[in-house]
């Protein structure tokens, strides 16, 4: 990035303004972890959000809202019934790069090995944008494009809403790679609702042994209302690996890959499964 | 066993340059970088095999800012090897300053000295090349067909010592030796194995890059600071690449942010001072992590064939090593590589006929070089994995397998004078080992007595422990030479000065303890310099694990010497005779402890009041034997057989080193081997398209473990006492890498009847391994 200048607005609506006024030369910050991945060599000026107040974990009545600039640290640290993002927080990269990097951050733009996308997609996260009026978008539908395409000049990704873990329900994450420091090989995410002994209800999410994070609908519906074991989870992934195409990073081929995802998006489904037994009134 | 009580040595005493380190204080090269500095930055080629038909540099020297352009057509063609060896080098000279031709993505086309590293970086994209491209060879066995694409085809390229070298068939070395009669070995077995085995790319890592930097004094002398292993060779290597004397040439060595044998190589320097030459102005070179990768050295990529014959009561009957590496685009350090591939491992199992056939290939690919284990970590795997399958074929234990045949104090092996250093060995017999104690102890602490095979573990995820035993050498004997300067001052502090190099290892700490010891005073009284051409004594300089062995012997001389002198002129102040003195703590005193001078008094007098002369001395020694470390390295791992996820838990490394100078320095030189041979086991390694360019040139990509990663370790020093060594020591620098690729691969087939013949040992590969009952066949890494 070719950065010729910065401000550091105070307040959402400055920062707002400042980014509608540069138009394609503002280029929202926080934690810039990221921008070692950008190749974009047009001079940016820097917005930074860090001091507009986003930065809160919320508890409310469904869930947790999270604020945009909220760190990764933020999240590992913060503890409340039903926060399972901390199991996610501590697996990302390193304990420097956990203080600067945010979540707004790390999904506006996404990488094939994104690690939050996958986990937001598994838990139906809503993810808010202030505009001109605020939005609300769903998991699925802000991810399934490049997110940053979502925001017109001047709107900004403030906040995620993220439900909370409740009786009955399960989560389970995956994350395979070589080092503590290396991309994502293969994530996998699962929530799974149990009801009377059958699953009510699953979203299975899966990054970087795919092209882009997603979820996987053909193993979902195979599982609703399936009675959850080893048997009933290995047939609806190895019946639903044909819905995804399955890339291969760093070396790892294509068919690999999707041997991976298919071990441990049994294995998501069993943790999340476990949990959700355990998870009672 | 140690066999003395010290003060100093033996201590773990704080290292000498601890604190200036931590906090900060320019050492390194980037920190003395001149503010007028010009920026070097170098022009790669985008082929892997290609002539240069023109290249017009005309509108890079025209931009603002650019103050040289430098490449074949205007700089002396000399030809030279980049290695870092002494004089006559066993490596052929097949390397220019710039070529006509280039041999891999990223050789040398055009270099750019500007005002900015932007001005630099516009001023490359502004050099108009055209090449004729070639057809590039990148494998060993494509390299040898009849008919492949010659890659040194200049008639300039030879070998300057009698070695067979052929370059119209890509052979940069060769050597072929036989102890006994292998085949009648063979055939004297119970039992055989002729294994295959592949050993990959890997690069040095270290968090300094390669760096230089070069300016002019009043004198008009070239001045290098630049990031070596080997100052000295460095200056005979540059004068004779730009045609001028050494004596126009100083280099200075600063704190260096580590090498693991990379800086032991000219990679750099001739380019700075060339610059420096044309422009007249301080120029800085420092290589990208990129740059680094591709264009600096690695460990050479070796395909090994193994053969073994046994007795059913353990006797190994013969062992037969071909070893044939990928020496890449130059042939530096080929032979004595290949050479060390027989050497440091040959000799570590007593047997009566061996074979050893070593070669090294030139390919398109980058080029390997001297890297922290020098070919044995290559053999090592080979032969220790083989020690395992043999075991198991005559259905002995392999810890009681390796029990009965390693070598012990007293013995010899033929090995030894039959193979050198690219020429014959020296005879030697084995004077400390504690070999069989490092076994003990290192069975002990990974539970070897649990251990149980393959065949009775089930589930997902099956533990597994391997193990492998190792020896190394100390410094090369009758070719390296050190020395050192030490005098006194007014105060009773010492300057020591040595051509020897401190690369991050703490060897200015462990020479300075020597020296301390030996004068009697402690080690803060020892003021270290090291090293600079112009002002310290010769040295070859780090590597072949020879500093505390070799340049702790010209210490250790010359501290003696300069202790007889202390002694003389107390003798004289207190007017008795030397044998009635004795020396502690800086001070010399009669024995009886009647009278005492200090030592400040001592070199006051010496300078001032009486026969006047400054207390000091100079040393060299050359090495004689080169004693083995031993060590024996076990590894406990976990694999998932639904991923093929491998996950080391505990690792144990028990070294014999002799006397450890400093203990802690030496526990350090074996954990952070180790971690770099796990890294090399399971995680390293190159990947190139199909035009020869590496794609995961960065640490994004290239995966090394961080402190994070660490499994449990373990390390156990094991003394012994080498009498020919400064107070007993060997050397431990190297050894430790040798162990991870045997010990994990072992632990692996270990744990779930998974032999691994190439690394990495990656998770695809030994999933693949298990679908397919236990092998996969492998090809040459590319």
């Amino acid at each position: 990035m070719n950065y010729i200048d910065f401000t550091i607005p105070q307040t959402l609506t400055e920062a707002r303004d400042a980014l509608k006024a540069l138009g394609p030369e503002g280029m929202p910050v926080a934690g810039s972890t990221l921008h070692v991945f950008l190749r974009d060599e047009a001079p940016k000026v820097a917005v930074d959000l860090r001091q507009l107040g986003l930065n809160r974990i919320d508890a409310e009545a469904d869930g947790f809202v999270v604020g945009a600039t909220a760190t990764v640290t933020d999240m590992d640290e913060y503890a409340a019934p039903g926060w399972v993002l901390d199991r996610v927080a501590c697996e990302f990269v390193t304990q420097p790069i956990r203080n600067m990097a945010t979540i707004g951050g790390s999904i506006v733009r996404v990488f094939p090995w994104s690690d939050w996308p996958v986990p937001l997609l598994a838990l139906d996260a809503q993810l808010v944008i202030t505009g001109d009026d605020e939005r609300t978008m769903g998991s699925s539908e802000f991810f399934a494009v490049q997110p940053f395409h979502h925001l017109h000049p001047g709107d900004l990704l403030t906040a995620v809403q993220v439900p909370a873990l409740r009786t009955g329900e399960g989560f389970g994450y995956f994350k395979e790679r070589r080092t503590s420091t290396d991309f994502s090989r293969c994530t996998v995410a699962v929530w799974l609702q149990l009801a009377q002994h059958k699953i009510a209800a699953v979203r299975v999410a899966i990054g970087a042994a795919t092209p882009m994070p997603r979820r996987m609908p053909a193993i979902e519906s195979a599982l609703t209302g399936a009675r959850p074991g080893p048997d009933a989870f290995t047939q609806a992934v190895q019946a639903g690996l044909d819905e995804a195409r399955w890339k291969g990073l760093h070396g790892i081929s294509d068919d690999y890959a999707r041997h991976l995802a298919s071990v441990r998006i049994v294995d998501a489904l069993t943790a999340a499964w476990t949990e959700a037994k355990g998870n009672t009134e | 066993m140690s066999k003395r009580k010290f003060s100093v040595v033996n201590q773990p005493l704080r290292k000498i340059d601890a604190m200036s380190l931590a906090l900060g204080k320019p050492s390194y090269v980037g920190d003395l970088k001149p503010a007028d500095a010009l920026v070097i930055k170098m022009l790669g080629s985008p082929h892997a095999h290609a002539r240069i038909t023109s290249i017009d540099v005309s509108a890079a020297e025209a931009m603002p800012g650019v103050k040289a352009v430098l490449h074949h057509g205007n700089v002396p063609r000399i030809v030279h090897t980049t290695a870092g060896q002494g004089y006559p080098e066993p490596s052929p000279y097949d390397t220019f300053m710039f070529d006509n031709k280039v041999r891999f993505v990223g050789d040398r086309v055009a270099a750019v000295a500007a005002e900015s590293e932007k001005i630099a970086k516009a001023a490359l994209k502004a050099i108009r090349v055209e090449y004729e491209v070639l057809e590039p060879v990148f494998r060993i066995q494509d390299a040898m067909k009849d008919g492949a694409p010659v890659i040194h085809d200049e008639p300039e390229a030879k070998a300057v010592i009698p070695v067979p070298y052929d370059k119209d068939r890509n052979m940069a070395a060769k050597v072929d030796m036989e102890i006994g009669d292998f085949e009648r070995g063979m055939a004297e077995a119970d039992e055989t194995i002729d294994y295959p085995f592949y050993n990959h790319y890997a690069q040095h890592c270290p968090i300094e890059p390669h760096v230089s930097m070069a300016w002019l004094d009043r004198e008009d002398r070239i001045i290098i600071t630049t990031s070596t292993q080997v100052p000295f060779h460095c200056r005979r290597i540059v004068a004779q690449t730009l045609g001028i004397p050494v004596q126009r040439i100083r280099v200075i060595k600063p704190r260096i942010g580590g090498g693991f044998g990379a800086k032991q190589e000219i990679i750099l320097e001739d380019v700075v001072a060339m610059m420096a030459l044309r422009t007249r102005r301080p120029v800085y070179w420092e290589y990208t992590r990129e740059e680094e990768f591709v264009a600096a050295r690695t460990r050479h990529p070796m395909l090994m064939r193994l053969r073994m014959g046994a007795k059913r009561d353990g006797t190994i009957t013969a062992v037969g090593l071909d070893a044939t590496s990928n020496t890449g685009w130059n042939g530096s350090q080929g032979l004595t590589v290949v050479c060390n591939s027989g050497s440091k491992m040959l000799p570590l199992y007593k047997c009566d006929h061996i074979h050893f056939l070593g070669m090294a290939v030139y390919t398109n690919l980058p080029a390997g070089g001297a890297y922290r284990g020098y070919g044995a970590t290559q053999s090592a795997f080979a032969y220790e994995s083989a020690m395992d399958e043999m075991a198991e074929k005559i259905g002995m234990d392999p810890l009681e397998f390796r029990s009965r045949n390693h070598i012990r104090s007293g013995d010899t092996s033929p090995v030894f004078r039959a193979l050198g250093e690219g020429r014959e060995g020296v005879d030697q017999a084995i004077t400390s080992c504690e070999l069989a104690r490092c076994i003990k102890a290192g069975a002990k602490a990974i539970g070897w007595r649990k251990r149980k095979p393959h065949t009775e573990k089930t589930g997902r995820y099956r533990r597994g422990i391997g193990m492998a035993c190792l020896m190394q050498g100390s410094a090369i004997p009758e070719i390296d030479m050190g020395a050192a300067t030490l005098k006194m001052n007014e105060d009773g502090s010492f300057n020591l000065l040595m051509g020897a190099t401190d690369l991050g290892t703490g060897s200015d700490t462990v020479l300075a303890q020597i020296a301390a010891e030996q004068l009697g005073t402690r080690l803060d009284k020892i003021i270290v310099y090291s090293s600079d051409t112009d002002m310290t004594p010769f040295d070859v300089g780090a590597y072949a694990s020879s500093t505390t062995y070799l340049s702790g012997q010209a210490v250790l001389d010359v501290a003696r010497k300069v202790r007889k002198q202390i002694l003389q002129v107390g003798a004289d102040m207190l007017d008795c005779s030397v044998r009635e003195l004795t020396i502690a703590d800086g001070v010399v005193m009669r024995k009886d402890g009647s009278e005492q001078v200090t030592f400040s008094e001592i070199a006051l007098h010496s300078m001032y009041s009486a026969n006047q002369f400054q207390i000091g001395d100079i040393s060299s020694k050359i090495v004689h034997h080169s004693p083995p470390p031993f060590a024996a390295h076990f590894a406990d791992v976990e694999v998932d057989t639904m991923t093929g996820q491998v996950r080391v838990i505990k690792y144990v490394a028990a070294a014999d080193c002799g006397t450890p100078i400093h203990p802690r320095l030496a526990e350090g030189q074996v954990e952070g081997a180790v971690m770099n041979g796990i890294c090399y086991a399971l995680t390293e390694e190159y990947l190139f398209n199909p035009q020869g360019r590496m794609t995961n040139g960065n640490f994004g990509d290239y995966k090394l473990y961080t402190t994070s990663d660490l499994p449990e370790m373990e390390t156990i020093l094991v003394p012994s006492y080498e009498k020919t060594g400064p107070y007993g020591a060997k050397s431990i620098a190297e050894i430790g890498i040798n162990g991870p690729l045997p010990a994990i691969a072992n632990a692996i087939y270990n744990a779930c009847g998974v032999r691994l013949r190439s690394g990495p040992f990656t998770a695809e590969k030994i999933w693949r391994s298990l679908q397919a009952g236990g092998e996969i066949p492998f090809e040459e890494g590319h």
